[in-house]
């Protein structure tokens, strides 16, 4: 194992004091990160429900890259794609690290929680001959560990598996485990950064970082996509694209800037190259709880609107109510005139059923 | 023997045309935001966005002020939709539905008029909550969470939009076919009544509106 240099590491401690906004903190930043290093506090990361794509994101990561995260920065106790162990080795590494860190280790959670038939559309190893489901691996683990954190949207709020029609009951962390101690870093995948710059915060604080209602650090989720992207004078100018060869605001292909919440305009990705809008995509909202089910069609502004046994976009929707409406005053005015009600019911008033 | 009673004292005129101007503003508005390209009836979407912000303020105000009157004055009586008005609601159906002549008079308002204009009150209340979350997030993220997501405050948002588009095409053709007198009312406060027939307003309730 190659250990970082000195420089290196001050390299990452003043990437990650600027992630968190401490450009003035870096030597406390290094401080907490090298103690962190030392082994305290040991993390274990666990995968249910998932694509496996929110631990290929972190590679992305390039100050830090991934090397230094998983094996210098944090004391990665366990992680299912790079365990050399297998089987029972491996479910007892876990294990074991978990009860030997009792109360102190940070437990990591990709991907949503099957909890349909007692879970047994997750099982994620085997114990004394005997299956271990992911729902209750998490729940032992979740009450053993000092904090989750749940990441991507899988893990926070459900995502694609708990999509409908959701056949393996996919539920999110905080439903299984004491929403107080889970920290939710959404996206599908989420940026490197809103997971190491979390980590870091709760490294350098002892502390979850402030959150919103969704469980979501406001460092990294504060703002909508919408209010600092770089189309907004398109947006502003009504200059609209109607297909993807045109340039132009999004907002007519589905974009969702306008009800994300992430700092995907300011921050970038892949190191800063390029992002969903500025390839030209529009964003999909994949940080929003309900995604992908409630955030809609990727290609449509609104998702659809379901009552028993219809299910229509809201536009139709609106269209056809008002439609209606349109007819049924129009055939009650063809009453009216029919009937010689027109001018008001005055002369017939009878005294009231007060 | 005609006379004129004042069925629409002033302040309830005043604020009647305001919120006209403000709902009728914040529909237009509202569809070129949902959709620039199909109700191309604005030159930019920060034209658009700007009066639609204009009026939620005018609107918000004039929300405010009818009720203040409503509760100062018990003028909620007339307006105010109660459980026990629905039990009159048959009745009423029949009128509409051209299967009796009779129009009880059930006070300034009908059981139908009242339940329109208080869930106006609850609708006003829902399009401002959705629509401060969608108009500053950054300032109200709790707001966009109660409705789920701000997605959804958004489909809230534009759903009841078109419960105000139809009710209010309702509340117009009803008016209108009730006849210019009451249509009048609302300009000038007056209604001509005559003393031998029971009106659609009876005493009592004028010297409450009064
Ligand atoms: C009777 C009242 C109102 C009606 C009928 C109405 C109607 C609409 C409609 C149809 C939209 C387009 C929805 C979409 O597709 O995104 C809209 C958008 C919006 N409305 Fe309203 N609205 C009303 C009141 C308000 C109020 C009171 C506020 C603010 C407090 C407000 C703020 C907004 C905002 C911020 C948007 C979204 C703008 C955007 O997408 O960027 N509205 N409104
Ligand atoms: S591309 Fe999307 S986020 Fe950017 S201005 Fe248009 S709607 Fe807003
Ligand atoms: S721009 Fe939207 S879709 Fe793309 S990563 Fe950010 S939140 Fe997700």
């Amino acid at each position: 194992m190659n250990k970082i240099s000195r420089r290196e590491f001050l390299k990452f401690a003043s990437f990650t004091a600027a992630t968190l906004g401490l450009s003035q903190s870096v030597p406390e930043v290094a401080y907490a990160l090298e103690n962190a290093a030392k082994g305290q506090p040991p993390v274990i990361w666990i995968q249910g429900a998932s694509c496996t794509g929110c631990s290929i994101s972190l590679l992305n990561s390039v100050h830090p890259d991934i090397k230094e995260i998983l094996l210098e920065i944090i004391s990665l106790k366990f992680h299912p794609n790079i365990s050399a162990a297998t089987g029972h080795v491996a479910v007892e590494a876990f294990l074991g690290e978990a009860e030997k860190n009792k109360g102190k280790f940070f437990l990591v959670v990709e991907g949503a929680v099957p909890t349909k038939d007692n879970g047994v559309y997750c099982s994620i190893g085997e114990k004394d001959g005997r299956e271990l489901y992911f729902s209750e691996i998490i729940k032992e683990l979740g009450e053993k560990a000092k904090a989750v954190i749940a990441i991507g949207t899988c893990a926070a709020y459900g995502g694609i598996p708990a999509a409908d029609p959701n056949p393996t009951g996919c539920v999110p962390v905080s439903e299984v485990i004491d929403p107080k101690k889970v920290l939710n870093i959404p996206g599908c995948p989420p940026h490197p950064d809103w997971f190491v710059g979390s980590l870091a915060h709760v490294l350098l604080y002892n502390e979850l970082p402030k959150t919103d209602k969704f469980g979501r650090p406001k460092m990294f989720y504060g703002g909508i996509i919408h209010d600092n992207c770089p189309r907004r004078q398109y947006f502003d100018n009504s200059i609209f694209a109607k297909d993807f060869s045109e340039p132009g605001c999004l907002l007519l292909l589905g974009c969702k800037g306008p009800v994300t919440y992430s700092d995907c305009p300011t921050r970038l990705w892949n190191g800063g190259v390029n992002w969903c809008i500025k390839a030209g995509h529009p964003c999909i909202g994949c940080t929003e709880p309900g995604f992908p089910d409630k955030i809609g069609p990727i290609y449509e502004k609104m998702p659809e609107v379901k009552l028993p046994g219809i299910s229509a976009s809201a536009d139709t929707f609106g269209e056809v109510v008002g439609a209606a409406t349109a007819i049924g005053l129009g055939a009650h005015l063809i009453g009216n005139i029919v009937t010689g009600r027109l001018g008001g019911h005055k002369k017939k008033d009878k005294e009231g059923e007060k | 023997m005609a006379r004129k009673v004042l069925r629409h004292p002033l302040f309830i005129r005043v604020t009647h045309w305001v919120n006209m101007i403000a709902i009728t503003s914040l529909i237009i508005s509202g569809f070129y935001i949902h959709n620039p390209l199909k109700y191309n009836f604005f030159s930019t979407m920060d034209a658009a966005r700007k009066l639609h912000f204009y009026m939620m303020y005018v609107v918000m105000a004039g929300l405010l002020a009818r009720v203040y009157y409503a509760i100062a004055t018990k003028d909620y009586q007339n307006i105010w939709f109660r459980f026990k008005d629905l039990k009159n609601f048959p009745a009423l159906l029949r009128y509409y539905l051209f299967l009796t002549d009779k129009h009880p008079n059930w006070g300034k308002y009908n059981p139908g008029q009242k339940l329109v204009y208080s869930g106006w009150g609850f609708l006003l209340i829902i399009q401002i909550l959705t629509g401060l979350a969608l108009y500053k997030p950054d300032t109200f993220p709790t707001l966009a969470s109660i409705f789920g997501g701000l997605n959804i405050a958004r489909l809230i948002h534009y759903l009841v939009n078109w419960i105000f588009v139809i009710t209010v095409a309702i509340h117009l053709y009803l008016d209108l076919t009730e006849g210019l007198g009451i249509v009048k009312s609302m300009f000038t406060g007056y209604v001509t009544v005559d003393e031998e027939e029971p009106t659609v307003v009876t005493k009592e309730q004028l010297r409450q509106t009064l």
